[in-house]
């Protein structure tokens, strides 16, 4: 499957392998991640898409092949991908609670030497205001809502190439998670940022992304672009409720 | 011997800077605590090998005291580092044995080799404010400074302001630097940390070396209490550290200064007034480390996050 | 499996036979130490036998219960200065005071175990650690009779030594010069008995398990209804009588307690030999208290000699050695001695598990090699190795090296494999005979038994030789 479908590609996953301890999680998957697009990957419970999140980052025992833009970096510690321009936004949010919202932010460009981070500061408490608000407040006090956010724009400080975001929609409602998606699109469109999300509302992840892939048991079982999979009887059935 | 009120200043005092010194250490405890949820039972150890490191340096070497315990502040900070590179980073942090059986193991050796090398005799350590400049008012010749009428001693008025001055300095280390901002990263959220990019290892390092060095200070600060330096100097320093440390919540930084302070008092106060009221009878050095006993207790009971520490929901 | 030595059934014939053998090793070595070592040398396996039985208690907390206890020293001092005083102040007779012991331990375990038990987190270990710190300075109170009771700075001693009563002289080495430590040996080894009897016992019980899964996975116990703080300050209240218990032995053993000998790195010692026999393991704690015994010992001879400075008795090489090991151990061997010596011992026998039908679940195969077996090559090989082994040990035991001379002691002690090449050597002739094995294994399998014979009877003899030299045999009263 990988042939070169994309005219650019972000980040090359091949014959991926992930287990926790004698538990084999993902039994070789291989995808693309076109640049300046979104991808999503979509799958049940437990069919492994976190895990694969985690894999590509070296968050557990793996084997394969990833390699982003043209590096290779599936022997790269997960700090130091990091610095190679892949962030990654874990799912349940992982702010630090006790640290402030401005501190996070700060954490957030622990990898840069330059000395834009203030600008960047503004730039994203202007798309995301109330974190602004709350710049003094610890993360723990955020609602789960504002913690998605500040998760997000604590990402960006890092000023990714491509952004990893797991569920961003988990245990948010449904109007913040809207909100939060547009702004998803905005920040594609605007600045071009590649991204890989994992999901589980398939709706709303199909109306963003360019591309998609479905896992089942540590497995690509599908993959296509957002249309396609839209229209596909098997995903309507399983994943879009139709 | 009757229970006089004239004398509770003195006591109080006394209290204040010999709490000031626990807290020092329990600061160091919980620096690590904070980062890894580990008690290191090597602190002490460590503080009398920085103390040692003074002692060579100063008494033997003719340095400057001061530049002496600067050196061996950073000397330890790099054993620190060291120790947490070579013995605590293979573990697991979430299995507390290994790691608890390893400090124990330093706490045998670093003793065994100081005891070794020096012996176990006190030997005499130059105290940093036995010097006093000329200004310091003196009560016939004596040290001292005259405060509500009774006598506070330059000397823990010296520790008060090198412990505010070491505390102000941390404050800066960990709330305008980016180690520190890391390193508070890291106690928050260690996976979210490498997330970010934050060097988990280097970052534990770095905790460990602060924590070094604050346990170097705080022995070289309770030497001339002792008598001395001598290779047994922080067993019991070390209790009362930790009844500090726990009455302080173990992972507040504020918390453990103030809970070393609050041992320290009862300590000197409650312990003296129980001694002469209850028993008419001082039973200092005996019921004093009870006493951190019955405090690591009694906060267990009423109050196992301590005064300032967070509670922590554990999720089934 | 292939690679052991001898594969037999669960609970079969043969494994019977295999476990008999495994029981007179034990049995020998127990009968033999009163007779074959010298009195002081006894003292030492008693002071072993009591720091495996604290060994115990500790295990039942950090191996058993996944809790970090540092402070079981004060437990055994607690016993100690209760049986002292009971028996010297009150004329108790030992096995009287046995039970104030176990319920005086029982409640400074609650008193200690309670509060720290009831959250989750290293507090155990916290409370522990200043509880040893702690107690050494409880003893010398002036107030509350304290001091009286406990003898203060001085200790205390019981004037009325522990010597068998005439019905009992029969126990072997129990007479005349070497008689009180032989027979206070085997006090102590009737008590550890019947302290392990009632430590299989416990954990086998509903609460037993309780206590197991704690350890195992917390949350998931106290889904399925174990009250955590109740479970643990039990756990931890029975360990701390057990304690109290070796307390009791050891006042029993030594006549003399101090509140020196109940400090904090007594504490040391025993998570030390917790470490080094096994954690989580029964035989751990004794194996443990062995090597922390007789590793004590060994670094008092080596720093003696060298003109290292010591302090009481143990010097500070002890306690270096004691750290590296424990350190060592630590990222080498987790699982202690205890671990290593099943990993021999699986090789020389694999048991075979059932099916409940009672049918191997391996292969018989797998069992029984047939006319593939290479045992009798192994057992020849073994029944070889002994003897030579133990020559090259007699010669390296006269090398002045305490390093050597411990090696020595461990080659000599191959010597012990003898009956088991001897035995392996009777079944392949058998199976022989049966037809199952080719004319080939004949002449190896003979070899290893004649020569495992001789080994057998080599030891015998020694023992008996031994016994003799230093116990002579006419003393023996034989009625």
């Amino acid at each position: 499957m990988v042939d070169d479908v994309f005219d650019e590609v972000g980040l090359k996953v091949e014959n991926l392998h992930a287990s926790y301890g004698a538990v084999e999680v993902l039994r070789g998957l291989d995808f693309e991640v076109p640049a300046k697009g979104v991808s999503v990957i979509l799958g049940a419970n437990g069919a492994g898409k976190t895990t694969t999140l985690r894999a590509i980052c070296n968050m557990c025992d793996t084997s394969g092949t990833v390699t982003l833009g043209d590096e290779d970096i599936s022997r790269t510690g997960t700090a130091e991908i990091v610095r190679k321009g892949m962030v990654h936004v874990p799912q349940g949010r992982g702010t630090f609670p006790e640290l402030s919202t401005m501190d996070n932010l700060m954490v957030g460009a622990y990898t840069r030497k330059d000395n834009e981070i203030k600008d960047d500061v503004d730039r994203w408490f202007e798309i995301f205001p109330v974190l602004a608000e709350r710049h003094a407040q610890m993360a723990g006090s955020l609602s789960g809502g504002e913690q998605q956010m500040l998760a997000v724009a604590r990402a960006l400080m890092a000023r990714p190439r491509l952004l990893l975001l797991d569920e961003p929609s988990l245990g948010l409602a449904p109007l913040i998670i809207e909100d939060l998606f547009e702004r998803f699109i905005t920040l594609n469109k605007e600045t071009g940022l590649t991204m890989l999300i994992v999901e589980q509302n398939a709706n709303l992840a199909l109306d963003m992304a360019q591309y998609g892939y479905v896992i089942e048991s540590g497995e690509i079982a599908l993959h296509g672009s957002a249309e396609q999979l839209k229209n596909d009887p098997a995903v309507q059935e399983a994943y879009l409720g139709a | 011997m009757t229970w006089n009120f004239d004398i509770l200043p003195d006591f109080i005092f006394n209290g204040l800077s010999l709490g000031a010194i626990y807290g020092t250490v329990a600061l160091a405890l919980v620096l690590i605590f904070k980062a890894t949820t580990l008690i290191n039972f090597a602190t002490g150890e460590l503080a009398m090998l920085g103390a040692f490191l003074v002692y060579v340096l100063h008494m033997e070497q003719g340095l400057w005291l001061w530049l002496s315990m600067l050196i061996a502040m950073a000397l330890s900070a790099g054993l620190g580092v060291l120790i947490e590179r070579t013995l605590t980073r293979p573990f697991d942090p979430s299995d507390h044995l290994p790691v608890v059986l390893i400090t124990l193991g330093l706490f045998l050796i670093i003793n065994a080799v100081a005891g070794d090398i020096w012996n176990y005799q006190v030997r005499i350590l130059s105290n940093p404010f036995g010097q006093f400049p000329s200004w310091v008012p003196s009560v016939g010749g004596d040290r001292f400074i005259m405060v509500f009428g009774s006598r506070l001693k330059y000397q823990s008025l010296g520790i008060w302001v090198t412990l505010a001055i070491a505390l102000f300095l941390l404050g800066l280390i960990l709330n305008r630097t980016k180690a520190g901002l890391a390193f508070r990263a890291v106690s928050s959220n260690v996976e979210s940390a490498r997330l970010v990019g934050v060097h988990t290892g280097r970052t534990l390092g770095f905790g460990w070396a602060i924590a070094s060095a604050f346990g170097t200070l705080g022995a070289v600060l309770v030497a001339p209490q002792l008598g001395g330096v001598n290779p047994n100097m922080m067993a019991t320093i070390l209790i009362y550290a930790l009844a500090g440390a726990a009455l302080g919540g173990l992972d507040s930084l504020g918390g453990a200064v103030l809970g070393g302070i609050l041992v320290g008092l009862i300590q000197a106060v409650a312990v003296t007034w129980v001694g002469v009221v209850v028993f008419g009878q001082l039973y200092m050095s005996i019921l004093q480390l009870a006493a951190a006993f019955i405090v690591i207790l009694i906060v267990l009971l009423f109050r196992p996050s301590g005064l300032f520490g967070t509670r922590r929901v554990e999720r089934v | 499996m292939s690679g052991s030595l001898v594969v037999v059934a669960k609970n079969s014939a043969e494994h019977k036979k295999w476990k008999y053998v495994q029981w007179a090793y034990l049995a020998g070595f127990v009968l033999l130490t009163p007779l074959v070592l010298e009195p002081f040398e006894i003292g030492k396996m008693n002071r072993a036998l009591i720091m495996g039985v604290a060994i115990l208690a500790v295990n039942l907390v950090v191996g058993f219960n996944g809790m970090l206890a540092l402070g079981h020293s004060a437990f055994m001092g607690i016993g100690a200065f209760v049986t002292a005083s009971m028996v010297q102040d009150e004329n108790w007779d030992y096995w009287q005071v046995i039970p104030i012991v176990v319920i005086v331990g029982f409640l400074m375990g609650v008193i200690v175990g309670l509060p720290a038990l009831r959250v989750k987190g290293l507090y155990l270990a916290l409370v522990t650690i200043a509880q040893a710190a702690v107690f050494p300075t409880l003893v010398n109170i002036d107030e509350l009779g304290i001091a009286k009771r406990t003898g203060g700075p001085n200790g205390k001693g019981v004037s009325e030594e522990v010597i068998a009563p005439s019905y009992l002289e029969w126990l072997p080495g129990v007479d005349g010069a070497r008689g009180g430590s032989a027979y206070r040996f085997w006090i102590i080894v009737l008590m550890v008995g019947i302290t392990l009897l009632l430590v299989t016992n416990y954990l086998r019980s509903r609460p037993g398990r309780a206590v197991l899964a704690i350890r195992d996975n917390e949350a998931g116990a106290a889904v399925y209804g174990v009250n955590l703080p109740i479970v643990k300050t039990m756990n931890f209240a029975i360990s701390a009588s057990i304690g109290s218990l070796a307390g009791l032995m050891w006042c029993l053993d030594k006549g003399f307690v101090a509140g020196q000998d109940f400090t904090f790195l007594l504490a040391v010692d025993l998570i030390i030999g917790l470490v080094l026999g096994g954690v989580g393991t029964l035989q751990g704690g004794l194996v443990g208290g062995l090597f922390v015994v007789w590793v004590n010992d060994l670094t008092k001879r080596i720093s003696v000699p060298l003109g290292l400075y010591t302090l009481n008795g143990d010097g500070p090489l002890a306690k270096a050695i004691f750290g590296l090991i424990l350190i060592l151990f630590t990222f080498f061997a987790p699982g202690g001695i205890v671990s290593l010596g099943r990993l021999i011992n699986n090789k020389l026998i694999h048991i075979v598990p059932l099916t409940p039908s009672g049918e191997s679940i391996e292969p018989m195969s797998g069992f029984d090699p047939g006319m593939e077996s290479t045992r009798a090559d192994t057992a020849m090989k073994l029944s070889i190795a002994g003897p030579v082994l133990l020559g090259v040990g007699w010669l390296l035991m006269n090398v002045n090296n305490l390093v050597v001379g411990v090696l020595a002691f461990g080659l000599r002690m191959t010597i012990l494999l003898a009956p088991v090449a001897m035995l392996v050597g009777i079944n392949e002739l058998k199976a022989h005979a049966d037809g199952n094995r080719p004319d080939s294994v004949k002449g190896p399998a003979s070899m290893a038994r004649n020569l495992g014979a001789l080994g057998f009877v080599f030891v015998i003899g020694y023992a008996l030789q031994r016994f003799v030299q230093t116990y002579p045999i006419w003393d023996i009263p034989l009625i």
